[in-house]
């Protein structure tokens, strides 16, 4: 069961992420941290704002210190790096340099969140214009969180896909046309296979974790974001 | 957790039995960043290469490799409004204190006491004034005290400068000294009141009769324990009470107000009043 979605993209990301998380219907899921590159004097009040006008999940400006909660989007500004802290469950704020030329860092984020939580975290890297969040979700990919991709044919700027993909080639590409439902669906896939891993043997269960999260699901459902 | 994370941690302890410097108490994923800088900057071939290196008792590496795990990024008047209430409401209390005592904790490479410093002297309380600007980093250290910069940053104090609102008569260039070609420095007054030195927040002693204790960007490092055992053991021993401390915009001392006896004076921004 997905415990947190992470989201990281930097230019046309806004779009798709608005895409992602449009759909009526998702007004219950695990809390959604995104990272959007922005200028360090940009007011992310205004993109956290736009968002709360365009989704039905709340949406909040990332706090030190904060819990996160479900139902809810986290929007980080340009200030200072996010990590997540207390296994995945805390917010911690970090006041360092751009790494990779990006504040808040991806990676960070990404990396921050690879021990046991990794396995009930999605993660995706959506369209980018530079290589931040490849190094950080090939981490959370090997600690068996299930990774996503936009794909590089219909993104706005293919850098940053295109980079996760070469360093993730078995990440899971997203549909070329996301519709807002297919996070709807994923999500109920999620609750459903977790129910049914509840019946399935240890064996099978102990066999790979990442298989939980991608494997178990239907893949019709998953890909067909829009029949 | 895989191989070089390890040895990452590895690397911590090393380093903190060897020097006391206990980084461990850092996030974690930052530092492994950090170290992977160092190992690429340094020309090493891996994280081993390293670790061994710091076993067999390397000083010069160890003392490089401290100095790369700090976090130094700063810059002249870093969020403004913390400036200008320095200005028009702090340093008022203190027109007629003799011997005002500023601190500065984890002030990097100065940019941090000399604004400070350029609004007392506005005040025309600097010959009454110390400040005192303590980090970790030596090398930042030695910046601070050097007190010269590079003219870029010149832009980066003017407009910065230019956003307080200030008496219409205040001016910048009596503050300055830019007779060199790529570099400007501050005026003897200010270069004067301004003392650095090295110190350890986590583990070295307080100083006394503190007015002001600045400590930004800092404390954010630590997990919230350590954070709480830096106010209780260096912060508020040493000021007086009635003193006044400030944060990073990040770093909210609400929560612990009551524990600390400590005010915040306006909503939103940290800076405490501390009444013993
Ligand atoms: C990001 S800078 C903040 C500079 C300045 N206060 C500001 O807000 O712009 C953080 C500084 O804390 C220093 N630091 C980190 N750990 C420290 C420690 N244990 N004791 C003293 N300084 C420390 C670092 O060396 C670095 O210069």
């Amino acid at each position: 069961m997905y415990k947190r979605i992470l989201i990281g993209g930097s230019a046309g990301s806004f779009e798709q992420v608005s895409q992602l998380l449009s759909a009526e219907s998702l007004y219950h899921c695990p809390p959604i941290i995104f990272i959007m590159h922005l200028s360090e004097n940009y007011d992310a009040k205004n993109l956290c704002n736009a968002f709360q006008s365009l989704v039905h999940i709340k949406c909040k400006l990332v706090q030190n210190h904060d819990w996160i909660e479900s139902d809810t989007l986290y929007i980080a500004d340009g200030r200072y790096h996010v990590l997540l802290d207390n296994d995945g469950q805390r917010f911690r704020l970090y006041d360092d340099e751009p790494f990779h030329y990006a504040k808040p860092s991806i990676d960070l984020l990404f990396e921050s969140c690879c021990g046991s939580e990794a396995k009930s975290t999605l993660a995706i890297v959506l369209s980018g214009a530079n290589s931040d969040g490849s190094t950080g979700l090939k981490k959370l990919f090997d600690a068996g969180a299930h990774c996503c991709i936009a794909s590089p044919n219909n993104t706005p700027h293919s850098a940053m896909p295109t980079s996760a993909l070469h360093t993730v080639p078995n990440a899971e590409v997203l549909p070329d046309e996301v519709d807002s439902q297919w996070l709807v669906k994923l999500l109920a896939c999620d609750k459903r296979s977790t129910e049914h891993l509840h019946h399935t043997s240890k064996s099978k269960l102990s066999n790979s974790v990442h298989a939980s999260a991608s494997d178990i699901k239907p893949s019709n459902t998953l890909v067909g974001g829009h029949q | 957790m895989d191989k070089d994370e390890l040895l990452c941690e590895l690397i911590l302890h090393v380093i903190k039995r060897q020097c006391q410097h206990d980084f461990t108490l850092y996030a974690l994923p930052v530092l492994q960043k950090r170290i992977q800088r160092f190992i690429e900057t340094q020309g090493l071939a891996s994280h081993e290469t390293l670790l061994l290196a710091l076993i067999k008792g390397d000083k010069k590496l160890e003392y490089d490799l401290v100095q790369a795990l700090t976090v130094h990024y700063t810059h002249f008047f870093r969020n403004k409004e913390y400036f200008q209430l320095f200005y028009s409401e702090i340093l008022p209390h203190f027109a007629h204190t003799a011997n005002f005592r500023l601190w500065s904790i984890g002030c990097s490479s100065g940019e941090e006491v000399y604004s400070y410093a350029m609004l007392i002297a506005l005040r025309n309380q600097l010959a009454e004034a110390a400040l005192i600007g303590t980090d970790l980093n030596a090398n930042q250290i030695d910046i601070a005290s050097a007190g010269v910069y590079p003219l870029n940053k010149l832009e980066e104090l003017e407009s910065g400068f230019k956003s307080l609102a200030l008496p219409a008569n205040s001016s910048l260039l009596s503050l300055i000294d830019s007779q060199q070609k790529s570099t400007f420095t501050f005026c003897e007054a200010i270069r004067q009141s301004c003392h650095f030195s090295t110190h350890d927040m986590t583990r070295d002693a307080s100083l006394g009769a503190v007015h002001v204790i600045s400590c930004r960007n800092t404390l954010m490092y630590f997990s919230e324990e350590k954070q709480q055992e830096v106010i209780n053991q260096l912060i508020l021993p040493s000021l007086v009470p009635g003193g006044y401390v400030i944060t990073g915009e990040a770093e909210n001392l609400e929560p612990w107000s009551d524990t600390f006896n400590l005010k915040r004076l306006h909503n939103g921004i940290n800076i405490y009043h501390y009444h013993a």
